[in-house]
């Protein structure tokens, strides 16, 4: 009996719910976990089917915020212009700039 | 050879605006980057080498304006607190694990009008955040500023730096899923 209990409480000291191992996972994308950490999170993704989507969705989101301007006008069909009203305040206010120069 | 402005803003404006529209919370925001952008590179000229094409010479001046605009909010006073409630049981047998309603589902992102929709639904989701959380999170995301930096511009504890993060971005996914599915 008495062995079950520190067994328990061996487990639950190693074992992560969902809210520790998503901060993990987060903290994962900004930088480095420790090793302990690292098998404490592939453990608890063994069987927590929500916590690999959360892990997949970050990353998702972490690459599709990181895309580069060229990527952004190839791969997206909806872009955006900017008004022609503004164009002509842009070169407005640089002939000014040269003008004071 | 010093370039006609018109020239420029008709080549390159609506590339770089589009650009910041994707990074910024606003269109005036985004507006008022590209514009800065312009006056910016034509002060600068003389240090346009021409060993870059002037695309990418614009889009570093764009960047580091983009970077200085999250770097100001991070600064700013938490005005607005995230009313933002924790996808987890909060006691019971499943404390700290997912509310089966609220938990993550299967995404399919791949082809290009999917992608294109998600990236419109991304930048509303972004709206949803607190000034100075999401001036964090695009900071460290587009990793242009260290943990360290971020923490010294937003006056945070390390810790407060991965809470923000991991809240925001279960505020985000769970945002996308539901305007999006």
């Amino acid at each position: 009996m008495r062995y079950k209990k520190v067994l328990v409480k061996m487990m639950d000291a190693v074992m992560l719910n969902c809210d520790q191992a998503s901060l993990l996972i987060s903290k994962q994308l900004d930088g480095k976990i420790s090793w302990i950490d690292k098998i404490r999170l592939k453990l608890h993704l063994l069987n927590c089917e929500f916590c690999n989507r959360f892990n997949l969705q970050s990353k998702k989101i972490d690459e599709i915020l990181k895309i580069s301007p060229d990527d952004l006008s190839h791969k997206c069909i909806h872009s955006h212009k900017i008004d022609q009203k503004s164009k002509k305040k842009i070169i407005k206010e640089i002939n000014k700039l040269s003008d004071n120069q | 050879m010093v370039p006609k402005p018109e020239e420029w803003v008709n080549n390159y404006a609506d590339y770089l605006y589009n650009y910041a529209r994707y990074k910024l919370p606003s269109k005036e925001i985004a507006e008022d980057a590209v514009q800065e952008t312009f006056l910016s590179a034509f002060t600068s000229l003389k240090n346009f080498k021409g060993g870059s094409s002037e695309k990418t010479w614009l889009v570093s001046i764009l960047k580091r304006r983009i970077v200085d605009f999250y770097r100001k909010e991070a600064r700013k006073a938490d005005r607005n607190v995230s009313s933002f409630k924790l996808p987890f049981y909060e006691s019971g047998n499943f404390e700290n694990h997912w509310l089966e309603q609220r938990a993550p589902k299967t995404w399919d992102v791949d082809d290009k009008i999917q992608l294109d929709e998600f990236h419109q639904v991304l930048q509303f989701c972004l709206q949803l955040l607190p000034d100075k959380h999401r001036a964090v999170f695009m900071l460290k995301v587009l990793e242009e500023c260290s943990s360290e930096e971020v923490c010294a511009r937003a006056n945070i504890k390390p810790n407060n730096l991965w809470t923000i993060m991991h809240r925001a971005r279960l505020q985000i996914r769970e945002c996308i899923e539901k305007k999006w599915m």
